[in-house]
């Protein structure tokens, strides 16, 4: 898979728009999509025939039906799940239908049953499994044939919906069905040679973008039920503060407001719907007992962060002796990272009802086993008894794993004995905290005499962000949190002496899961630092990492794929800073190249290049536009992304102030995807950790500027 | 309110932002909203073009970015990038679709609106 007529250099936009040919290549493709359609109600077809397991169910009419349970976020993972089993299952992609499947241990993770997303790991989980499903399905189809025509099974041969027999014969799916249903399910089956795939390696459309062009889509905040009531939470003006007491006045007898009740989070609104219930905000008088963090502020937080520094942690990482290197030739830099938001487009929010039989759910969550324990709890039942329904997720991005919405809602549920769905405004969704963490690291490179890199020393204070976001099983043995150290931990980089600690520094700050974890900042760090460990050997960026690389080749070819890309070695223009970054997050190496330029002290990234080794790229358009994606919010990261506290409040609840890229801001971006291995690495979070260092390290060429502070106007000297 | 465009609807086919207009004030003028925006040529245009580029992600903003480009294009039949850019600008996309946007707008701003939604 080599770069693609979307992204040639500079003239793409004219190229794809006054040449038809650039355009098509994508849409060329003979699958059309719009027939595709994913359905939320699991209502599985009534005029199912053939369901050899959960994932695929196959009609008389031919309609081949996948559940999926994976959470769609905009990552594309349904289509991409479709297309693993559409591909062994050699059905007409115009006969697919997504049902989105309930929680159940079956559409869990293959290794433990837990039903997740996240991790950039759908489709590098779920590669062996549906490709298997997909063809044990066939395969009993062609039995079926192979017994009706009286042939060998060697002898027939599946595609596009149709079983076709060494004379000819042919059968639909649809016709076989019933026939197929009667067979044995075969305990193994042999999966394609990767020379025959027919969807998997191919830009396929995406299952769901009629619906969310046609306003069909269904989100969690669309959900409608029969007396559906509609509920807001007001939480604690300050962290950690908690509700002494309350009146509600006579707001109960108010039009629209049929309760307020006071649970873990705060007081609920309750009423008939959003603006009856929110616009009540004000009438509740609520005395709040105040916490010990009820003053925190980010001053206080970046001179704890600097002290932890000074602390002992926990080792990760030893190689060689790092203490015994001469230290006349090194660089040491000291980086202060902030609280990011997720700032999802669709706010958070979870509809729960739980009555005296059981509990039912739905919304967008990424963590459905999570979803019916929280419930359960709650309810006072089995995790398993949980139903839980899974709508379109606008934005994830690693918000949509955490619990809080969930409590809520099912507290209120539980309270009033009423189905519910909470809603987060803007506002309280940007103030719920869960957020990146704020991390500090101080990072020193030691060079040789030389000029070659022996020593990494780095010490990272940042909280555990697994344990935070409920996911404390990723914790290792020793209890190191891998994603407190990743990046600077195994490095592609050939270092003789390292040395890793990790400082569990923790400001009580409630952290979740954020694009990328650790790789959202860890990199940032160490590309930097290689940028200016290059200049003092005085080598370029480019040979110095060369160098390095020597027992990486993977690593290598990305980066030389993106110097030639992105023309590295050509002079840039006067007053364009050029830099790069090379890391590896998730399964999947991504180097990126930025050129920037400086008005008026505001850095403007003019370009990016992207070139990405995720292994096999399941559906090449997808892979690019998550690259796309990644880059997006990366930048906005970079230019204002920041979550500050002032006597304890965030100062920051919408996007005026938290304010993502718009249009007018967008760089030109050229994505190379290169082949790796003969399977998928991750997608939806890789192509972020190198941007940040890429565009610091572009500004540094250019000016000289070391940016050790992040967003950007925190760093201008 | 009024910051990220998702709410984008037509009024008199005019985008307005229907978070923060009144109701009251909409008086007798025409209401448009994403399921009928077919109806118009650019709108279809439109649709044609998000589904040929296939626009969308998470498509939680693309009902806004939908009405935006319409009305774009039922006034300016051929935008500049930064026309486009102008005129879009109020839509936020967290999941970064903009390369695709621009895209589609400048597809749309080509073709007759052939759309087909079954």
């Amino acid at each position: 898979m080599t770069s693609n007529p979307m992204t040639t250099r500079r003239s793409f936009l004219k190229i794809t728009v006054s040449s038809a040919g650039g355009l098509l290549l994508y849409s060329a493709l003979p699958i059309p999509s719009s027939a595709n359609r994913v359905i939320q109600d699991n209502q599985t077809s009534k005029d199912v025939t053939f369901r050899p397991n959960v994932y695929i169910d196959i009609s008389p009419n031919n309609a081949v039906f996948f559940s999926i349970g994976k959470s769609e976020m905009g990552q594309g993972t349904l289509t991409g799940i479709a297309q693993l089993l559409a591909d062994e299952l050699e059905c007409d992609w115009t006969d697919i239908s997504i049902i989105q499947a309930d929680a159940s241990p079956e559409f869990g993770f293959p290794s433990n049953g837990f039903m997740a997303t996240g991790g950039s790991s759908g489709l590098r989980s779920e590669w062996d499994r549906m490709r298997t499903m997909g063809a044990t399905a066939r395969i009993m189809l062609q039995q079926a044939a192979a017994l009706r025509w009286g042939v060998k099974l060697s002898s027939t041969v599946a595609m596009l919906g149709t079983v076709i027999g060494p004379d000819n014969q042919s059968a639909s799916f649809g016709h076989l069905a019933k026939d197929a249903a009667m067979l044995a399910i075969p305990e193994t089956v042999e999966l394609k040679h990767s020379s025959k795939r027919t969807y998997i390696g191919r830009s396929v459309k995406r299952v769901d973008t009629l619906q969310k062009v046609t306003g069909k889509a269904q989100f969690g905040i669309d959900i409608k039920l029969p007396d559906l009531l509609t509920a807001i939470v007001i939480q604690a003006p300050r962290i950690g503060a908690s509700v002494k007491s309350f009146d509600a006045g006579d707001m109960r007898q108010r039009n629209g407001i049929s309760d307020v009740v006071q649970i873990s989070s705060g007081i609920a609104i309750v009423g008939d719907h959003y603006w009856a219930v929110h616009s009540a905000r004000d009438a509740v008088a609520i005395e709040w007992e105040l916490g010990e963090l009820s003053t925190l502020d980010s001053q206080q937080i970046k001179a704890s962060y600097d002290q932890a520094l000074n602390t002992q942690g926990f080792l990760a990482e030893q190689k060689g002796n790092v203490e015994e290197l001469p230290s006349d030739s090194a660089v040491t830099l000291k980086v202060h990272q902030p609280f990011l938001a997720h700032a999802c487009m669709e706010p958070m929010n979870f509809t729960v009802s739980i009555t005296s039989t059981g509990a039912e759910v739905w919304g967008p969550t990424q963590a459905q086993s999570a979803v019916q324990r929280v419930v359960a709890a709650v309810a006072g039942i089995e995790p398993k008894s949980v139903v839980v329904h899974t709508t379109f997720l606008g934005g994830g991005f690693g918000r949509r794993s955490a619990m809080d919405f969930v409590q809520a809602a099912a507290e209120i549920s539980h309270t009033i004995k009423r189905p519910v769905k909470l809603m987060y405004s803007r506002e309280d969704d940007m103030r719920s905290y869960r957020y990146r963490p704020y991390n500090a690291t101080l990072a020193t490179g030691l060079l040789d005499a030389a000029g070659r890199w022996v020593g990494l020393d780095v010490k990272v204070a940042v909280p555990s962000v697994s344990t935070w976001s409920g996911f404390g099983f990723l914790l290792r043995e020793d209890g190191l949190d891998p994603q407190a150290v990743e990046g600077f931990i195994n490095s592609h980089y050939d270092i003789p002496n390292t040395r890793v600690e990790w400082i569990n520094h923790d400001s009580k700050v409630p952290v979740h899961f954020w694009r990328s974890v650790g790789s959202s900042h860890n990199p940032f760090v160490l590309e930097t630092l290689v940028d200016k460990l290059a200049s003092k050997a005085q080598k370029d960026p480019l040979s110095f990492r060369r160098a390095l690389l020597k027992k990486s080749p993977r690593h290598l070819h990305v980066l030389n794929r993106l110097a030639s890309f992105s023309e590295w070695t050509t002079p840039s223009q006067v007053g364009v800073g050029r830099g790069l970054a090379l890391t590896e997050a998730f399964g999947s190496i991504v180097a990126e190249a930025v050129e920037v330029t400086m008005n008026n002290g505001v850095p403007q990234v003019q370009s990016v290049w992207c070139v990405v080794d995720c292994g096999l790229a399941v559906n090449p358009m997808q892979v690019e536009m998550q690259m796309r994606s990644s880059i997006v919010y990366g930048l906005s990261a970079f230019l204002r992304g920041k979550i500050t506290f002032e006597n304890g409040t965030v100062e920051q609840s919408n996007f005026h102030d938290y304010t993502p890229l718009r249009m007018n801001e967008l760089p030109d971006i050229f994505v190379e995807i290169i082949e790796g291995d003969d399977k998928p690495g991750g997608v939806g979070e890789p192509g972020l950790p190198p941007l940040l260092p890429a565009i610091a390290n572009a500004i540094y060429a250019l000016t000289g500027e070391d940016i050790t502070e992040l967003p950007y106007e925190n760093g201008r000297s | 309110m009024g910051l990220c465009g998702a709410c984008t609807v037509h009024l008199n086919g005019n985008p307005i932002r229907s978070c923060v207009m009144p109701v009251s004030s909409v008086g007798d003028a025409n209401i448009t909203t994403i399921e009928h925006v077919s109806n118009s040529t650019s709108g279809n245009s439109v649709l044609e073009a998000w589904q040929e580029i296939d626009v969308p992600q998470c498509g939680y903003c693309q009902s806004g970015q939908i009405m935006s480009a319409t009305a774009l294009l039922s006034m300016n039949s051929e935008p500049s990038i930064e026309e486009i850019d102008n005129a879009m600008s109020g839509n936020i996309c967290r999941c970064g679709t903009y390369s695709l946007i621009r895209t589609a707008i400048e597809l749309a701003a080509t073709t007759t609106g052939q759309f087909n939604d079954k």
